[in-house]
């Protein structure tokens, strides 16, 4: 009877050790974003890319695979934008000359403008910036899949039969980790001091 | 009177890159120089209306430009838009700034290289009908 009554204190004690991990996510620790740096936003669970077929500034056929074995980040917008892409790209060239290399990070100019931006336009526009920025465009078929798990939005404004529409689109920073998740976003306007301080913390604690 | 005047004139003309006419002062007028293929770039300044009347900014042109116009950008949860400023009044002493991921000039279809180093001719219309011309230097 003494036994009995030893093994079911056991048996409930036992149980009590296994409460916590129910409590426990399966993601590890989310990393810190500090308070001063703002307009950064963390994925937790990393967000699945859709299945997409897109051709590159060289008129190339790529995937997904782009974004296999190194850090990305990755811009969507349009080469006839004055103001906000010629700001975050030289924010990209910048942080791409400073802080990383060729063989650790890539760099990701998607244009949701295929009808004007050509990958010829493309490849024109990207390596203006840097050599090694990978320009990359596909049809509107292709582009809309990044709606709903990135919430890559973009529509067009003005007369689209002639050349002077407008695009407006989500300007978010993507971060996009080797295995081709996305980890985390950051939002416009960007700042060197921002993206660079953001790129090296989510990318210090995955890896 | 007289010299403190000289003297005011002169400090504002070595204080490049700074134009004025009077009216209307530019402080750190720029343009962003862009890939060569580009439709549309976006010059830069800080506006002040140094006269002692309200004044309306109704259009801007430049030779090396097929137009200019003033926009300004705004974001909502990261989604970016370009609206146009039609229009632009400034009273007396008061600064406007035109800065990247804000109002910004939107330089529409250029006619030459525009590199940096180089600089751009504009002139600025006024509701008064004055024409003031100022220069925004091309830089990265």
């Amino acid at each position: 009877m003494n036994k009995k009554y030893f093994l079911l204190v056991l048996a409930v004690l036992g149980s009590l050790l296994l409460i916590p991990t129910f409590f426990v996510d399966d993601e590890p620790a989310l990393p810190k974003i500090p308070e001063s740096l703002k307009g950064v936003f963390i994925d937790s669970p990393a967000v699945e890319l859709p299945k997409f077929s897109m051709t590159d500034h060289n008129n190339n056929p790529v995937n997904n695979n782009m974004f296999a074995g190194k850090w990305s980040l990755v811009f969507f917008g349009y080469t006839s934008c004055p103001d906000v892409c010629p700001t975050t790209l030289s924010v990209m060239e910048k942080l791409e000359r400073e802080k990383t290399t060729p063989t650790d990070t890539q760099y990701f100019f998607i244009s949701v403008d295929p009808k004007r931006d050509t990958p010829e336009v493309l490849k024109e526009y990207v390596t203006y910036f840097s050599d090694n920025f990978i320009g990359a465009t596909g049809p509107r078929k292709e582009l809309d899949k990044f709606k709903e798990p990135l919430g890559v939005v973009y529509d067009y404004e003005g007369d689209i039969s002639s050349d002077e529409y407008i695009v407006n689109h989500f300007a978010a920073i993507y971060l996009i980790d080797p295995s081709g998740k996305q980890r985390a976003y950051i939002l416009p306007p960007h700042g060197i001091q921002q993206v660079s301080e953001a790129y090296q913390l989510i990318r210090g604690h995955y890896n | 009177m007289m010299k403190k005047a000289i003297l005011a004139i002169t400090l504002i003309l070595l204080s490049a890159p700074c134009f004025s006419a009077g009216k209307l002062l530019l402080k750190d007028a720029w343009v962003r120089e862009a890939p060569p293929m580009a439709r549309n770039l976006a010059g830069y300044a800080e506006v002040q209306n140094i006269g002692s009347d309200t004044v309306t900014i109704v259009s801007i042109s430049s030779p090396m430009f097929e137009k200019i116009e003033m926009h300004v950008t705004t974001f909502n949860d990261g989604m970016m838009r370009m609206e146009q400023v039609k229009t632009l009044k400034l009273f007396t002493g008061e600064s406007v700034f035109f800065e990247p991921g804000g109002k910004h000039f939107m330089l529409i279809k250029p006619k030459q290289a525009i590199v940096s180093g180089l600089k751009v001719p504009i002139k600025v219309k006024l509701d008064s009908g004055d024409i003031i011309s100022f220069e925004l230097e091309v830089r990265k």
